[in-house]
């Protein structure tokens, strides 16, 4: 009698949940975040060497994303019946991972010239700056909500957090285009140190992008919600 | 080439072999694997499902066993059409064919029910030594489309507790509260149908009334019952339950209290279904083996036999049923208490109307089909849907295979006797 003497048709059932992995996924991307909040804020007072080590660590946390990414990628066979959409599923996570991939180009372009940002733009940038990482710690709850809803069976109460997490998120992102709008214009005439302007330009794109892409998640899962 | 005696004694002891290695088998696997939703939920241990399982399924073997038993005896084809001899050794190819193809398809780990084996392989005997025309089959038809219904059934009734479970409980105001002040009704719900199980047209409740009751008394007794169990189980369903710091920690809590009450529910439906399958073929090969104008040992009534057959799944559970409930318990880690809750419920009230109507079905099927009952209703988080594909495969290859082994073995001991 071999050691697996059994018929298995409950085990065979059950698959494993590829919400696991956009949870870790989500976990490292808010890691990735935090670090380069830190980074940025070291950044911005001028001490460019600590920065940098924040930098990298964003990097690396980027790296472990991607790994976590492809694995859910290729195992996540067509015939799993998720409580979402299968399509929409990919897309959250190819949002989410977007996230980290932005957070990773500020982690690489910034560092690329170390200089004070000009005083004109200072308040503006760090104001910037927190309302990028305020509509990411708000991705941060929306994702944490999600797993409520997952398990609760998409039960109102955790719905209606989730849609008011949403309306917060759209908000500071709403708030975030409006500053670097401002921020933009200035730097566009900017004709002092031309470089200086160009690679800011290209990082306020990029932090810009963070509060995007957390709003196109809070956006699908407000639109997963409702679906059957 | 055998005298009488050595016939009967060859058939006794095959048959009661056959039989107890069936019944071994369904509780090593069958019983084993329906109790791995409350085992993977933490709602009880291994130990104590072994202990659970080995009384319930006795007591649902010996109390509504009987129905799904007589089906098997004597409703895939007719009796009366075949000579005593060729009854015992047709009953006896036919447990001796399910038992192979079970043992083998438990090697593989092919999903295939003990129920299909058996059916397939009495299927074959009536076709081998009567004919088609010997065929029961209104009742053969009645037996395959509940294989059809029943997962389908399952899969309802689970999808619509656990949606009910959803608009009352989680989307309430205050989800721990709630299942405290709901708790009476799912305790009541699984009395009122294990009751009515007990009192529905049933030898016991004709002992207990003296005579059979009616349908109403039946289910007016059953609300009784359930409502008083449901109602004074409350205390202990809720004694030491805190809210807890996770999310719906409490709620789970009180689930879990519940799900001991379905695992005893499961055990019972099952020993009500399943046994039939290990004791139907024994039944019509000791019968028979004796002659007509001779009185059976008190030992092979029906009653001992249903026993036995509930004593052998309890044996089954206790030496190899924890093996398989260690390994599915992993793997159903994410079925939480209010999820394994509602498959329990779907399931074991589905296996026990089945055995109620003398169906005999395919009851980790109809568990496999609670679960996606519970996953269609978004309560699940990623459920393999290629076990339908397998479980649909199983149903087409087991009876012929169970057919053509048992008419193999059926012409084989004919040239034997």
């Amino acid at each position: 009698m071999g050691a697996k003497f059994r018929r298995a048709s409950l085990e065979e059932t059950f698959f494993k949940s590829p919400f696991d992995g956009l949870c870790k996924h989500a976990e490292l991307t808010k890691l990735g975040i935090q670090e380069l909040k830190k980074g940025i804020k070291l950044y911005v007072d001028g001490e460019f060497g600590k920065a940098e080590e924040h930098f990298k660590k964003v990097s690396k946390i980027e790296h472990e994303a991607d790994r976590v990414k492809m694995n859910i990628w290729e195992n996540l066979p067509s015939f799993i019946f998720m409580p979402m959409r299968r399509e929409d599923f990919m897309k959250l996570l190819k949002e989410t991972d977007a996230l980290i991939d932005n957070a990773e180009n500020v982690s690489v372009l910034l560092p690329m010239r170390n200089e004070e940002i000009p005083e004109p733009i200072s308040d503006d940038f760090k104001q910037f700056a927190d309302k990028i990482f305020e509509a990411a710690k708000a991705y941060d709850l929306i994702m944490d909500t999600f797993t409520e809803v997952l398990s609760t069976s998409f039960s109102k109460p955790s719905k209606e957090k989730t849609r008011k997490l949403h309306e917060q998120i759209c908000q500071m992102e709403y708030e975030a285009d409006n500053i670097e709008s401002k921020i933009s214009r200035w730097l566009f005439n900017y004709d002092e140190v031309p470089l200086t302007a160009v690679h800011l330009l290209k990082v306020v794109d990029r932090m810009d992008a963070i509060a995007d892409h957390a709003e196109n998640v809070a956006d699908m899962l407000v639109s997963t919600l409702d679906k059957k | 080439m055998f005298s009488s005696v050595t016939f009967q004694t060859a058939v006794l002891v095959t048959a009661l072999a056959g039989g107890l290695y069936m019944a071994w088998n369904i509780g090593a696997n069958d019983v084993a694997n329906s109790m791995s939703t409350a085992v993977g939920a933490k709602a009880i241990t291994y130990k104590q499902a072994i202990i659970i399982a080995s009384i319930l399924t006795v007591l649902g073997a010996v109390l509504v066993g009987e129905h799904v038993t007589a089906t098997v005896k004597g409703g895939i084809f007719d009796p009366t059409a075949f000579s005593r001899v060729e009854l015992a050794l047709g009953a006896l190819s036919a447990m001796i064919a399910a038992a192979l193809w079970v043992t083998i398809a438990t090697w593989k780990s092919l999903p295939i029910s003990t129920s299909h084996s058996i059916i397939g392989a009495m299927l074959g005997f009536g076709l081998v030594a009567g004919g088609p025309s010997m065929i029961g089959w209104g009742t053969l038809g009645r037996v395959v489309l509940s294989w059809v219904t029943s997962p389908i059934f399952g899969a309802i009734l689970s999808f619509t507790i656990f949606s009910i479970i959803v608009k009352i409980i989680f989307n309430s105001k205050d989800p721990f509260e709630t299942i405290k002040k709901t708790s009476p009704f799912f305790i009541g719900a699984t009395f009122f149908i294990i009751s009515l199980s007990l009192l529905y047209q049933t030898a016991l409740a004709a002992r207990l009334f003296g005579r059979y009751p009616t349908d109403f008394e039946a289910i007016a007794l059953s609300l009784v019952i359930g409502s008083i169990i449901g109602l004074m189980g409350k205390p202990l369903l809720i004694r030491g339950v805190v809210r807890g710091d996770e999310h719906f920690e409490g709620v789970e809590n009180v689930f879990r209290n519940l799900q001991i009450i379905t695992s005893c529910f499961v055990a019972f439906s099952h020993g009500a279904n399943d046994v039939a399958n290990a004791i139907g073929p024994l039944m019509l090969a000791v019968e028979n083996a004796f002659p007509a104008d001779s009185s059976l040992p008190f030992y092979l009534g029906g009653n001992y036999l249903l026993l036995m057959g509930g004593v052998g799944i309890a044996i089954g559970i206790s030496t190899w049923g924890y093996r398989v409930m260690k390994t599915v318990g992993f793997s159903v880690t994410k079925l939480t208490n209010s999820r394994g809750f509602s498959v329990d419920f779907g399931a074991a009230t589905t296996i026990l109307v089945a055995s109620k109507l003398g169906m005999p079905i395919s009851t980790s099927h109809t568990v496999v089909g609670a679960v996606i009952g519970v996953g269609l209703a978004r309560g699940l988080e990623a459920i393999d849907l290629s076990v339908i594909r397998r479980i649909v495969i199983s149903w087409i290859i087991t009876v012929p295979i169970a057919s053509i082994t048992c008419v193999a073995i059926y012409l084989g001991m004919n040239l034997m006797v």
